[in-house]
């Protein structure tokens, strides 16, 4: 055990990060009364009682703005009223005032509550605080505690004056534990964790004892905000975004795909995995006109070839990843079955006291997985009510990594966040203040936001959120991205300052006293919202709700000048069957490659303009950048169709192979498309054995073991929504990738295992796809093949394109109506992922591997041309070359590519969300914000600090540490 | 530029001048010396709950070295005192002395009771195993090699502990398991029909873990051993998917490992472990210290893991993936009192929902949270170094309540965990 850390290493290294926090400019008051923040509310001091914010103008400057109107003293001094912070620690429990003043009024400070009892003294409140809210007169705070089950109204009568920090407490008891608590209009609204309802206490008619209506929900809420009036809640246990209207009514929205939401969107009665249209839990469409269940009775045990019992196959029928004797149904039957899904093995999987289809989880007969359906709490929601430009509700789905937003104007209807065909925030125009004459306005460009059509898609539900995931939300909206004073809202458009007369009014851009005695704030100016999400790591996540009045929900953006967003790809890796082969800066030998594995300018950047841009190892930028989402992307040559795969796969008499689970034409299989059969050699027909890859030493066969899996391609010959047919005559045999039985090869002495090797190692790159090592097998009869088999979908003679978050991109669909796969070719043409490697034709290469003189950018003009069999979609265009080889007579032939090879690499867009944050946060959920002044309070709850942010777009910094 | 230092305080002179100790320590425990008390404990650092409902094990760590060595001893959840068995030999204490500084005590269960214990010693770096007999609420405690002291506990020797054990290897090769350098944490994964119980053992340097096969008497019997990453010290097993995690102290990641299918070829082939990958936590705190105990929810769908950079618990999802579940994946993190160690889970019951309880070293608390609702719900006052914590639950007693090792205390809290109870959430006694 280290010594180190037994005497606080780590403390002393955050001692050390501390102190250089302590170096910067920024005010700290360092006192050790801030402990455990957890939330935060503000309020002016008033006489006798807190009250609400005001706004001033006065001020010169944003720092100096005042929010707190003057009071009179009981020494007859009037004085300006100190902004009360209430910050409420979770432990010990209390609330911590705050005196929030800018530095020319006051300053900022801890406020100790009795400063005769040495030490810090807070205001006593119930144990485990939650949270803490203004009362809606801004009179007292109220802090709800989970501990004590109890409400704690806070009065602060005062803080200066000669009596000093006075306050009274008040307790009133909860009907139970609370999850939240929420001020709506006249009422405390707190929802209760363990029991499906909320309280709503009347504070108005009897702030100190008031009495509570108790209102039934559909579950146990998690968090509560408010539209108009309108309830918009989260829940503990149900993946739903719920509105409650005036009237009792209940608009509710899944926040997981509607296959697992526990809604019934289709209106049949009939939820979720019950819902015959339900294919599994990722669908995402209830109503979803599947095709009827095949009559799979899956209790019959599949006979196998030659009665091979699939306990005793070697392999895994079901994919439940337990093989044979280790699955418990070829045992004892306690556990999974080896051969029959969980969801028809008649066994109550996961002891929940329902088996199989009556489970919740299973989605058919089919389904592998009996068990729970994932965590994906605990959500949150928050509002951002902008007024005019309207009504949004951001959720929180931690465990899929999602914010879902919905547009909450009038019910809750998703949002599509990548699927619009770009959105202008509109430029601002304002003039300078200058004494004796106007100037040029100035005017900040207009933005444009794109959408990421990649994502639209793949239906991607809203933005995607970082790696290191986000625990709370807050919206703020940020008043004034020209103007930095604050506005008073009585004051409305027209009269948006103080007269010019009054000594050190501000003047705002925009005023030329030539012309007027008042200044309107440009138009879009005022309206701009933003959500900050609280992040694990400690910052917080700023998000573009609504800019200059412009809905457009992004990430903020880290970068805004257009030479600054560019693109940019890492370096492929290559791999074959799986197995990655290590790259130099040259083309390894007999592999299809995308270009040279260097990177080339194309153009250069023009500052305010265009980026730079770059054919990176092959891969052509996009013609706009602003169209890439950033995502990790794999080609590969006969690629599977991602989700196009199972097992317990099997063909009736005229062909056709029917999986529900699947989606055939809307995964973008077309005809000619090869159906790969695997199944155990053992399972299969003597003429369905694989051929023996053959593998020789100069004229020596090296001694390989015997094949254990038969692979057997048969071609699509059409192409149904849950199904696909195959052309029975068109099988070929797939050999094995052979493996050296070493021992028969040093008892037969006639080569070595290492020369074995390295036969091996050279035929592998050109064994198992060549046409002379596909063996045509004719007419193919069922019962040749064993009832049920594992099975996948390939691209014939195609590289498949799959990003990690656009999918396989693919204009295909299943027209229900007329029952028929169908190509959209109104669409984008770059929704496409199918590429061909380019047909050389005459040509070759000058060497082997080719160089970059003759497949670079100058090379491939003049050789080939630049747009030879190319793909592009949204994030770049690419090419797919044939490898090569260098026969024994010195000839460079080219090499067709083998299935399964596979180049990936991530691109990156010009995307770089933003972030904002103290120095060295550690963790905290909540964040509060101070009514309308761009002021955030970043509570680090880990940490013990409260710190005030300025956030004004562009022009973020701290201003205040309390610790 | 101002330096922020910590005073040491005596609770952390006294864990320094331990560890230095231990450091400095020859590898056995020495043959002479008081044999441990019979009714007292000395530095506890773990408590497990029995499946008979009626009694807590709790290890004593003899982290001051003031005995012979550390001692596992059983309290009854009835009267809280520390419990006596018949024997052949007359009334003997239920518990067994064994090395010092040693991890938490991992119970075998067959038909529905504890046969067997395994607890390992930093010290000695050794596995120490004890059989049980007799009553299960009031078991008889054997050890091999092992001597009643005058006390009438039983006295396990170092040198029928084990280490460096031989085996024989799948390739039928000789090997020696070598537990590594200061084990701690253990696993018993109770066997399925014709699969045999396993015991994981793991050492905190090196990151080594040890696979052993339980026999008929629980007698380990050591099959292989696997690295990871260093820093290990504790596990959990999925109940729904059969996977494992390990907690490292050093790393911001949870290990997933796993029992490889066996060979259909080879059914009578020694089971292997597997390493399936690492769950990354977010951390933006420089540290040595990151994550401690853990537990896994009783559906299988949340792990849940103490951990310090920053003091959080960290919830995560490991449904099972044969549902198109998510990757493992962090939900949230959950500030808790400083320097939080161990994590046990109580499952809903009584109107509550499913709480996990988290010790806090150095808060001198147990914070309570609700996973669902990622809040701390309440806090819970303890003895002074609150370690390591178990949830039992009997009906047929009554009792639903969690306990504590109160490390610098040298106690068990008892807290109660009944809803109904005017003392819910308070600790409501400690054996000393």
């Amino acid at each position: 055990m280290n010594l180190w850390k037994t005497l606080g290493f780590s403390s002393l290294l955050v001692g050390l990060g501390l102190g250089l926090g302590a170096c910067s400019p920024t005010p700290a008051t360092p006192t050790g009364a801030v402990r455990a923040p957890v939330d935060f509310a503000f309020a002016c001091e008033g006489a006798g009682q807190t009250q609400l914010p005001t706004l001033d103008e006065r001020a010169a400057s944003l720092d100096n703005a005042r929010l707190c109107p003057d009071i009179e003293l009981s020494d007859g001094r009037t004085v300006e009223g100190h902004g009360i912070g209430a910050l409420l620690s979770g432990s010990p429990p209390g609330v911590i005032l705050l005196q929030t003043n800018p530095h020319s009024s006051g300053g900022r400070r801890v406020l100790d509550t009795d400063p005769a009892i040495p030490g810090f003294t807070r205001i006593p409140v119930g144990e485990a605080p939650i949270r803490i809210v203004t009362a809606p007169d801004g009179s007292s705070f109220y802090t709800v505690s989970a501990g004590d089950r109890t409400m704690t109204r806070v009065v602060v009568e005062g803080v200066q004056g000669p009596e000093g920090v006075r306050f009274s407490t008040d307790e009133i008891a909860l009907p139970g534990a609370p999850s939240d608590a929420k001020v709506i209009g006249d009422q405390l609204i707190v929802a209760a964790a363990h029991e499906a309802a909320l309280w709503s206490f009347d504070i108005s008619a009897d702030p100190i004892d008031p009495p509570v209506e108790i209102i039934e929900v559909p579950g146990r809420v998690a968090t509560i905000d408010h539209v108009n009036g309108e309830l918009i809640l989260t829940w503990i246990d149900r993946p739903v975004l719920s509105r409650r209207t005036v009237d009792g009514a209940w608009i509710e929205r899944g926040l997981v795909p509607s296959c697992q939401d526990g809604l019934d969107q289709d209106g049949d009665g009939l939820i979720d995995a019950l819902d015959p249209d339900c294919t599994g839990p990722e669908d995402d469409d209830e109503s979803g006109s599947a095709a009827p269940v095949v009559a799979d009775d899956l209790s019959v045990g599949p006979q196998g070839f030659a009665g091979v019992d699939p306990c005793e196959d070697g392999i895994d029928n079901d994919g439940d990843g337990l093989t044979d004797g280790d699955d418990a149904a070829c045992a004892s039957g306690l556990d999974r079955g080896e051969w029959i899904a969980n969801c028809s093995d008649g066994i109550d999987n996961d002891g929940d006291g329902a088996t199989d289809t009556e489970d919740s989880a299973c989605y058919g007969p089919r389904d592998r997985g009996e068990g729970q359906l994932p965590a994906t709490g605990p959500h949150r929601a928050v509002v951002v009510n902008a007024g005019d430009a309207g009504v949004f509700v951001y959720a929180l789905v931690p465990g899929r990594h999602e914010l879902r937003i919905f547009d909450a104007s009038e019910g809750l209807e998703p949002v599509d966040v990548h699927g619009h065909g770009g959105i202008e925030i509109p430029e601002l125009t304002y003039g300078p203040y200058t004494q004796g004459g106007a100037q040029e306005p100035t005017v900040l460009p207009a933005i444009t936001v794109s959408g990421k059509p990649g994502l639209a898609f793949a239906k991607a539900p809203g933005p995607r959120l970082p790696s290191v995931g986000g625990i709370g939300l807050v919206a703020q909206r940020l008043r004034g991205e020209v103007w930095e004073h604050i506005i008073s809202p009585e004051a409305g458009e027209s009269q948006a300052s103080l007269p010019f007369e009054i000594s050190g009014a501000y003047r705002p851009p925009g005023c030329d006293p030539e012309v007027t005695d008042r200044c309107v704030q440009p138009a879009g100016d005022d309206d701009t919202y933003y959500v900050y999400m609280s992040r694990m790591d400690g910052r917080l996540q700023m998000i573009e709700a609504v800019r200059r009045g412009v809905p457009v929900h992004r990430m903020a953006q880290t970068h805004t000048s257009v030479d600054l967003r560019g693109t940019a790809a890492d370096k492929p890796s290559l791999s074959l069957r799986g197995t990655r082969i290590p790259l130099g800066n040259n083309l390894p030998d007999g592999h299809a490659f995308l270009g040279p594995l260097v990177q080339e300018k194309l153009t250069d950047r023009v500052v305010d303009e265009a980026p730079a841009t770059y054919r990176s190892y092959g891969i052509w930028p996009p013609a706009d950048p602003e169209l890439v989402a950033s995502q990790f992307w794999t080609i590969t040559y006969e690629g599977v169709f991602p989700e196009v795969h199972g097992t317990l796969g099997s063909l009736d008499e005229t062909g056709r192979l029917s999986a529900p689970e699947a989606t055939f034409c809307d995964g973008g299989v077309e005809i000619g498309d090869w159906l790969t059969i695997t199944a155990p050699v053992a399972a299969v027909a003597e003429a369905l054995q694989p051929p023996v890859a053959e593998v020789l030493a100069g004229d020596v066969t090296c001694a390989t073991l015997a094949p254990t899996n038969a692979r057997i391609d048969l071609q699509v010959s059409a192409v149904g929504d849950h199904w696909i047919e195959v052309d029975l005559s068109s099988g070929r045999l797939r050999p094995e990738e052979p493996v050296l039985d070493e021992d028969a090869i040093v008892e037969a002495k006639a080569v070595s295992v290492s020369a074995c090797n390295a036969a091996l190692e050279e035929s592998l790159l050109y064994l198992t796809n060549q046409p002379t090592s596909l063996t045509s097998v004719g007419e193919i009869a069922l019962e040749h093949l064993p009832a049920r088999f594992t099975w996948e979908v390939r691209a014939a003679d195609a590289w498949t394109i799959v990003g990690s978050q656009s999918g396989h991109l693919h204009r295909q669909r299943w027209d229900a109506d007329a029952g028929s796969c169908v190509s959209d070719e109104t669409l984008d043409a770059r929704i496409q992922g199918r590429l061909l490697t380019i047909d050389l034709g005459d040509e070759t290469y000058a060497q082997c591997p080719p160089s970059v003189d003759q497949v670079g950018i100058e090379g491939v003009d003049s050789w080939i041309g630049s747009e030879a069999t190319s793909l592009t979609n949204f994030s770049y265009r690419v090419q797919a070359f044939p490898g090569c080889r260098t026969t024994d007579e010195g000839l460079i032939e080219a090499v067709p590519p083998q299935r399964d090879t596979s180049w990936s690499f991530n691109f990156y867009g010009p995307d770089a969300p933003k972030t904002v944050s103290a120095q060295s946060v550690l963790l905290g959920a909540r964040t509060g914000t101070i009514d309308v002044t761009r002021r955030l309070m970043q509570l680090d709850t880990s940490g013990g600090k409260a710190h005030i942010l300025q956030v004004r777009p562009g022009i973020e910094r701290l201003l205040q540490t309390f610790e | 530029m101002k330096l922020r230092s910590q005073p040491v305080s005596p609770r952390g002179l006294v864990v320094v001048i331990a560890l230095t100790l231990l450091a400095a320590s020859a590898c056995e425990r020495p043959a002479t010396g008081p044999h441990h008390p019979v009714d007292q404990l000395d530095y506890p650092v773990a408590v497990t709950a029995d499946p008979s409902g009626e009694i807590v094990w709790v290890t004593s760590g003899n982290f001051d070295l003031a005995w012979r060595g550390g001692a596992v001893l059983a309290v009854d959840v009835k009267d809280h005192s520390f419990l006596t068995a018949q024997s052949d030999e007359g009334d003997v204490p239920v518990g067994a002395e064994i090395g010092s500084f040693p991890g938490p005590l991992e119970l075998l269960e067959r038909e529905g009771r504890a046969v067997a214990g395994y607890v390992l010693s930093r010290t000695d770096a050794a596995l120490y195993q004890v059989q049980l007999s007799g009553d299960p609420a009031a078991p008889v405690v054997t050890c091999p090699g092992g001597t009643r002291a005058d006390s009438g506990l039983m006295s396990c020797p170092a040198e029928s502990a084990l280490d460096d054990v031989p085996y024989t290897d799948a390739d039928d090769e000789s090997q020696t398991l070598d537990l590594g350098t200061d084990p701690y944490g253990a696993l018993v994964l109770e066997g399925q029909a014709d699969t045999p119980a396993l015991l994981l053992t793991g050492a905190m340097v090196e990151g080594t873990v040890g696979i052993f096969e339980l026999g008929e008497e629980g007698t380990p019997e050591a099959l292989a051993s696997l690295d990871i990453t260093g820093g290990l010290l504790d596990f959990a097993a999925n109940p729904l998917t059969g996977r494992i995690y390990a907690s490292h102290k050093f790393s911001n990641a949870i290990s997933v490992l796993a029992i490889a299918p066996r060979d259909p070829q080879q059914p009578s082939a020694p089971v292997e472990l597997e390493k399936l990958g690492n769950i990354p936590l977010p951390s933006n705190l420089l540290s040595a210290d990151h994550a401690r105990g853990l537990a896994v929810s009783p559906d299988g769908r949340r792990l849940y893991a103490a951990y310090r950079a920053p003091s959080s618990l960290v919830v995560l999802d490991v449904s099972d993936k044969a549902s198109n579940a998510p990757e493992e994946r962090v939900l949230t993190k959950v500030a808790v009192h400083s320097r939080p160690s161990d994590v046990a889970v109580a499952p809903a019951s009584h109107g509550l929902p499913e709480l996990v309880y988290v010790s806090c070293y150095l808060g001198d608390r147990v914070d309570v949270v609700d996973p669902a609702l990622g809040l701390v719900v309440d806090s819970i006052a303890v003895g002074d170094g609150p370690s390591g914590v178990a949830f039992l639950q009997n009906d047929e007693l009554g009792v639903r309540r969690l306990y504590v090792a109160n490390f610098h205390d040298q106690s068990m809290g008892v807290i109660e965990l009944d809803p109904g109870s005017s003392a819910f959430h308070t600790q409501i006694a400690e054996v000393r």
